[in-house]
């Protein structure tokens, strides 16, 4: 925690979600191609959605809220069938 | 070939659609597990963050006569994430606005009541200009400790909820499902897509103006939200009124626009980046949604593709695949 820190605001991106974000589709269809990059949110007691606006109180305002990791792929438990994603639909509500 | 696992369920006044694959880490639970956790995740931060249910913890501190009120976690981040959305929209996304709300015929919760004819309203003699942020930006007042969990505001000062609360939902449950091959969390109509594989997933956004789909697109992860007027619409005297306020008038905002859907990386943003894009009309909203793409839908009825989703041919159309990753 580092209470120096600049809190974030939603316009400024991290590197690494920035690296996903402004992945254009060609480099989005190769990273595919070579099996993915796994995105593993952190988890833990504490929720890692930290609001980027921390009061002059607050030690921490420098937790991303989505702390996307790039990791390694872990072997998986066995061979991965593969499975169509169900389509979706967004509307209001 | 296996399919997802789906659980579905009433909630947030809509319904929610838990999608999950299969598990691709030691670690992860089967899926059915997951969708068990996930569900009572979900309805536990209905019951903080709902602003119609008197007992939720956010009900409970705007009802607080005390300037300073510690909260639970959910409402922490709620009012954190409602800060940075009035932060990140210039004052658009404003969560200080029930009075207005309130004021334009929406004290109780409207679920069950049939809308008024979007269609009408939009033939109706209704100004069209973009909305604008309030002048005294109430927002400002709110001040979180999120560390130690504590809100400081004006006594009176009340904050809403609104469509932060299903995306804020479906990024947290989102963050328990990374071990699995495919998943996608729906919380009326936010939604959160990822999963191990990478596979593409169809979205589809419905057409609030006439039948079918308004656009369709393949995401291989990331966060979309659509923000409109149809579900939350009804008469007003010799008006219309709906639930979409402009913070500089207090009233409901006529911008050209009854629909946009916004590509983000996660649902909290998606839903900040749709609901500003509407109300600050066309123009504006092409600005803000050319990062990762998005679907306007003019009250003309014109249904335009934005940003990176301009370029993309619906599935259907092409047989092809252009997986866009928000």
């Amino acid at each position: 925690m580092d209470p120096g820190r600049k809190p974030r605001t939603l316009k400024r991106i991290p590197l690494r979600l920035a690296l996903i974000r402004v992945a254009p589709i060609s480099l989005a269809i190769a990273v595919l191609a070579l099996g993915g990059l796994s995105l593993q949110l952190a988890s833990g007691n504490d929720p890692a959605l930290a609001p980027k606006r921390a009061s002059t109180h607050s030690k921490d305002s420098s937790n991303s809220p989505l702390r996307a990791v790039s990791s390694v792929p872990v072997a998986p438990q066995s061979q991965p069938v593969a499975v169509t994603p169900t389509p979706v639909q967004t509307s209001t509500s | 070939m296996p399919a997802e696992l789906e659980r579905s369920f009433a909630l947030f006044g809509s319904r929610v659609r838990l999608l999950i694959g299969e598990p691709r880490t030691d670690s992860a639970p089967a899926p059915e597990i997951a969708a068990a956790v996930a569900e009572a995740k979900l309805r536990h931060l209905h019951a903080e963050l709902s602003r119609f249910d008197p007992d939720s913890g956010l009900s409970r501190l705007n009802a607080d006569p005390r300037a300073r009120v510690a909260v639970s976690a959910p409402v922490a981040l709620l009012v954190g994430a409602a800060i940075d959305a009035a932060e990140a929209s210039g004052g658009l996304v404003d969560a200080t606005l029930i009075d207005a709300l309130e004021r334009c015929g929406y004290a109780s919760s409207r679920v069950g009541e049939e809308p008024a004819s979007l269609a009408d309203a939009v033939r109706a003699d209704h100004p069209r200009h973009p909305a604008g942020p309030s002048a005294v930006a109430r927002w400002r007042e709110i001040d979180l400790d999120f560390e130690r969990r504590l809100v400081r505001r004006p006594p009176g000062l009340r904050i809403d909820s609104g469509g932060l609360g299903k995306g804020l939902a479906a990024d947290l449950v989102a963050r328990q499902l990374g071990g699995y091959g495919s998943f996608a969390v729906d919380c009326g109509g936010d939604l959160r897509i990822g999963g191990y594989d990478g596979a593409p997933r169809l979205v589809e956004v419905d057409n609030p103006l006439g039948p079918g789909e308004a656009a369709s697109f393949e995401l291989v992860r990331g966060g979309v939200a659509t923000s409109g007027l149809r579900t939350r619409i009804w008469r007003q005297g010799n008006g219309f009124a709906h639930h979409l306020i402009d913070p500089a008038t207090g009233t409901p905002a006529w911008t050209g626009l009854v629909q946009v859907t916004a590509l983000a990386t996660t649902a909290t943003e998606a839903e900040v980046s749709a609901k500003a894009a509407l109300l600050e009309g066309p123009s504006a909203a092409r600005l803000r949604l050319a990062d990762h793409g998005g679907v306007l839908v003019h009250d003309s009825g014109e249904i335009e593709l934005v940003g990176e989703l301009a370029g993309v041919t619906p599935p259907a159309a092409s047989g092809s695949r252009q997986p866009v990753v928000a």
